[in-house]
Parts: C-alpha cells; sequence; structure tokens
C-alpha cells in the first residue's frame, strides 16, 4: 500500500483520503467532546445549592449521612449520594375556615363555610375561623417520617380545633374561652407532632373570626340590642326618679316653709292682738262705758263689714226694705 | 490492520464498560431512607430490605417492589353515621398509617390501591361500630377522644395482619346533615329571642321599679312635710 502511494504521488484517490483522514479525526473530537460533556453532565449531579433558609440532608446510598448549610456544595454524583432540601425558617401558614387567594396586588378572603362551622359542646354551631401557623424543627423527622406535611397539620389542625370546641359551650367560646381554645388548639396540635416525630414546630394558633353562624347572626344581634333597650329602660327610669325626687323634696321644703311662715304669722297677730287687747284694757279701764261702747260698736262694725244684712221694718203697714250693704257703699 | 486492531479494541471496551454498567444498575439496588423493599425471585419474596443502603441482587431474575416507609395520611371520605339514640351525623375520619410489614403487606394486599380501600372498608365499619354504641351528645362533645380512642385500637388490630400499622384515628368533623343544620338554626335563633325579649322585659321592670321607687319617696317626703307642717 505504501509503496503504491510513493509511486504514485497524484493519486487522485489523495484527495479523498485526506479527506476521510480529516472526517475521521473530526469524528474522534466529536466523540472526545460528547465524552467530556457527559462525564461533565454525570459530575454536575454532585453540586447543589442550598437556599438562605433551607438545609440539605444529604444521603449515601439512599441513607441520611450528614446535613448541610446554606451556599453551593458538592457531593459524590448519582447514585452515589444524593441529598434532600427542606427549608427550616419559613415559617407555614395553614388556613381553616377561609383561603386567601391573592390575584395581583389585591387579596381576598374566601369562607369555607364546611370548614369553619363546627359543634359546640352544647351542640350549638359556631363558625371559626383560624389559622395555625408551624416551621420545621428536626429536618431529618420532618423528610424521612412524615409524607405531606402540610396536611398532616392541616388535618390535626382541624380535629383538634373541633375537639376543643366541643368540649366548651357557644357563649364561653365567643367571649371568655376564646384565647384558651386557641392556647390547647396549639398545645395539643404539638404534642400529636411529637407523637408522629414529625419535626414540626407549632408556631402559632390564632382564632381570626369567632361568630355565630351566618343565619342566626341577626338573633344574636337583637340580643345585643336587647341589652341596649334594657339599658335605655333603667336609665329612662332613672332619669324619672333624678327629676321626681328633686322636685318632691323642694316642694316638701316648699310646704314646710310655708307652715312656719304661716305659723309665724299668727303667732305675730296674735302677739299683736293680744297687745291691743291690753292697751284697750288700760283704756277700758280709765273710762269703762265709752270703751265699752266702742268695743260694741267695733264688734258690729266687723260684722256688718263681714256679712250681708238687710233689715225688715215692721213698723207701719209698709214693708220697708233696707239692705245695709248698699247702705254701706259696698259688699 | 493496525486500525482494524484499534477498532476492535475500542467495540470491546465500548461493550464492556456498557455490559459492566448494565450489570451493575441491575445487579445493585439502592433502599432510600424513606423506602422499603421487597426482593422477588419469580414471585418468590426472597429478602425484605428496611433499613436504607445498597443491596445486591440477581440480575435479571430478582425483581425489587419498593414501599412507603413514612407516615402517610388517608382521608376517608364522609360518611353518614347512625347514633345510639338514632340520629345521624357526618363523620369525616382521617388515618395516619404506614406499611409496617412489607413482607405481609405484599403477601395480602400488593398495591398501595389495593391497601387504601382495605383501610376505607375496615375503619369506616369501626367508625360506624363505634359511633353507633354511643349517644349523639357524647359522639358530639365528651366522649369524642374515648371513641377515637377505641376506634384506633380496633383498627389497629384488624389491620395488622396486612402488614399495616394504623398509628393514628382521628375525626376531622362531626357534622349534621344539612336538614338538622337548618333546625339548630332554627332553634338557636329562638333561644336568643326569648333572651332578648327577657332582657328588654327586666329592663321594663327594673325601670317601672325604679320610677315606683321615686315617686314612694317624693310622695313620702312631701307627706312627712305636710304632717310636720
Amino acid at each position: 500500500m505504501a509503496e503504491y502511494e510513493v509511486f504514485d504521488p497524484v493519486d487522485p484517490n489523495d484527495e479523498f483520503k485526506e479527506y476521510s483522514n480529516d472526517r475521521k479525526h473530526r469524528w474522534r473530537n466529536i466523540i472526545i467532546l460528547v465524552i467530556i460533556i457527559a462525564v461533565g453532565a454525570y459530575l454536575l449531579t454532585g453540586v447543589y445549592q442550598v437556599g438562605p433558609s433551607e438545609v440539605a440532608l444529604v444521603k449515601t446510598f439512599g441513607a441520611y449521612s450528614s446535613t448541610t448549610g446554606p451556599g453551593i456544595h458538592l457531593h459524590l454524583p448519582y447514585p452515589f449520594q444524593s441529598h434532600v432540601i427542606v427549608d427550616v425558617r419559613t415559617i407555614n401558614k395553614i388556613e381553616i375556615g377561609f383561603r386567601t387567594t391573592s390575584s395581583g396586588r389585591t387579596t381576598s378572603y374566601v369562607f369555607v363555610e364546611e370548614e369553619a362551622e363546627m359543634i359546640t359542646g352544647d351542640q350549638n354551631i359556631i363558625s371559626i375561623e383560624a389559622i395555625v401557623q408551624y416551621r420545621v424543627s428536626d429536618p431529618v423527622d420532618y423528610a424521612f417520617n412524615v409524607i405531606q406535611g402540610d396536611d398532616l397539620v392541616k388535618l390535626t389542625s382541624e380535629s383538634v380545633l373541633r375537639e376543643m370546641v366541643a368540649l366548651l359551650e357557644l357563649e364561653k367560646v365567643l367571649t371568655t374561652e376564646r384565647d384558651k381554645v386557641a392556647m390547647e388548639t396549639a398545645r395539643r396540635i404539638q404534642e400529636i407532632m411529637n407523637d408522629y416525630e414529625a419535626g414540626i414546630q407549632i408556631e402559632n394558633v390564632y382564632l381570626q373570626d369567632v361568630t355565630p353562624p351566618d343565619p342566626v347572626v341577626p338573633a344574636f344581634d337583637d340580643v345585643n340590642n336587647a341589652r341596649q333597650d334594657q339599658q335605655t329602660s333603667i336609665n329612662e327610669a332613672q332619669r324619672y326618679a333624678n327629676d321626681v325626687i328633686p322636685r318632691a323634696e323642694g316642694e316638701a321644703v316648699k310646704i314646710l316653709n310655708d307652715a312656719q311662715a304661716y305659723a309665724y304669722e299668727q303667732i305675730s297677730k296674735a302677739t299683736g292682738e293680744a297687745e291691743r287687747f291690753r292697751i284697750m284694757l288700760e283704756e277700758y279701764r280709765k273710762s269703762e262705758e265709752i270703751t265699752k261702747n266702742r268695743l260694741i260698736l267695733d264688734s258690729i262694725q266687723k260684722m256688718l263689714e263681714n256679712s250681708k244684712i238687710k233689715v225688715i221694718s215692721e213698723k207701719g203697714d209698709t214693708l220697708n226694705f233696707i239692705n245695709i250693704a248698699e247702705v254701706m257703699g259696698d259688699d | 490492520m493496525i486500525e482494524m486492531t484499534k477498532m476492535t479494541i475500542w467495540a470491546v471496551t465500548i461493550i464492556i464498560v456498557f455490559l459492566g454498567l448494565f450489570f451493575g444498575l441491575t445487579s445493585f439496588y439502592i433502599v432510600e431512607q424513606t423506602q422499603q423493599a421487597v426482593v422477588l425471585r419469580f414471585g418468590e419474596i426472597k429478602n425484605v430490605r428496611t433499613e436504607p443502603g445498597v443491596y445486591v441482587k440477581a440480575p435479571f431474575i430478582d425483581n425489587v417492589v419498593k414501599f412507603e416507609k413514612r407516615f402517610m395520611i388517608y382521608d376517608i371520605p364522609v360518611e353518614r353515621v347512625i347514633t345510639f339514640d338514632r340520629r345521624t351525623v357526618l363523620a369525616d375520619t382521617y388515618a395516619i398509617w404506614r406499611i409496617e410489614d412489607p413482607k405481609r403487606f405484599i403477601e395480602t394486599l400488593g398495591t398501595m390501591e389495593v391497601a387504601m380501600t382495605r383501610i376505607d372498608d375496615i375503619v369506616y365499619s369501626h367508625v360506624r361500630d363505634v359511633i353507633g354504641t354511643y349517644s349523639f351528645s357524647e359522639v358530639l362533645s365528651i366522649q369524642r377522644l374515648k371513641i377515637l380512642e377505641e376506634i384506633k385500637k380496633r383498627s389497629v388490630n384488624s389491620l395488622k395482619d396486612f402488614g399495616i400499622s394504623i398509628i393514628d384515628v382521628r375525626l376531622k368533623r362531626t357534622d349534621l346533615p344539612q336538614e338538622n343544620t337548618q333546625a339548630v338554626y332554627e332553634r338557636m335563633k329562638s333561644e336568643r329571642y326569648a333572651m332578648a325579649a327577657q332582657l328588654r322585659a327586666e329592663g321594663e321592670k327594673e325601670a317601672q321599679k325604679m320610677k315606683a321607687e321615686a315617686d314612694k319617696k317624693s310622695k313620702y317626703n312631701k307627706s312627712r312635710c305636710s304632717k310636720r307642717s
């Protein structure tokens, strides 16, 4: 082959050979490139990134081996090592009885009746909207012991909240025991999570809205109105009493004063009379006859002043009629 | 010739690598932390692996079936249940379960779908039975925990044979059927209106009393003074 080539340097096939040789090289290059890319891609399965609120659990042959924090990390490629990322800082929120639906900037709440309505211990129905906040406290437990952690917290919360409400009376849930229900619920959910070894920490349970169910609201409002009405009646009565009693007291004082005044007047009059009498007595002693006559005349005058006396004279044939009042000139 | 041998060497290497990879992949298997596995050889159970790690198996002949090891939730659909005093409640229960014994599980149930229906049947029947022995008010409130405990105990016993362990059975909701809900609303309303009426009447009463008291006081004062005068 080689000899042949020497003797015929301008073989028309030569160009073709060059070309095929070139092509072979190109193919080899492509294959090498592909292999490098493949190996590179394969090695990349060992590179992973952990976000600021997360941790990564590294598994060697499927078994948990170590935990790494935020940053970019490297582990052995598949199938030797793999990792799971768990968010351990973010506080997750579960909504009971309502859903937040955010479209763009506006957030609106949708009421979920069958979830919110619960039966109380005295067999009434109450509507409760609650929020349960939790976070992952133990990523290993959370990742490897439970599946659907979110659902687990949701179902447990719902069932525990109902349990708590079912132990109390409606009136108490609405008013005094409200905070206690939230606290007890949180405590109980935590207990159950610990039982499951779910690695979940319940941060808070908030009862957002505790109200009677919608169809009953007017009746509850009426009770409140009645309470107002009751107070109004009492206030009105108070006003009446406040008005009447001082007035009566005033009147009483007036009566008393009038009486006192009258008494004083009578006394003064009597004293005056007595004085006059005493003076008269002296006069009388001085000139008995004149005074006696004067007294009689005085008395008659006083008598006549106060009465309408008609004197009928029987002397003569004609009946004489003297109207004293007319004669005296006045009544 | 050299080119040819080179080619054959390449080909042989590639074939060996591929074969090696192929056998490697088919004769090893990894059980994840969250899994457990049963090794079947022509349908016969050869091995059960409940711990995570890498294991060897015979390629082609051995078939590995993996199952979930974590706690799972099975939400049982809402059912109408009749209490001891013949009243209907809607019971919405769920169970927390896991595959405790994969060998038993694969022998008796085989797949998760079958397992789900079995759990549904068994737990539901216990829910019905246990609730049926309690009265309505007991189911709703005080005896709830006891009822759940009993349902759980019975379910654990019945499902043990299937390699399933019931960790918990809980009542998510015990609601009244729609028609009863209306009746409860009506009762609540009438109670409230009665309460309102009473409050108003009490207000009236109090007011009357206060007014009468005031009148009495004023008259008394007046007459006492008149007497003195």
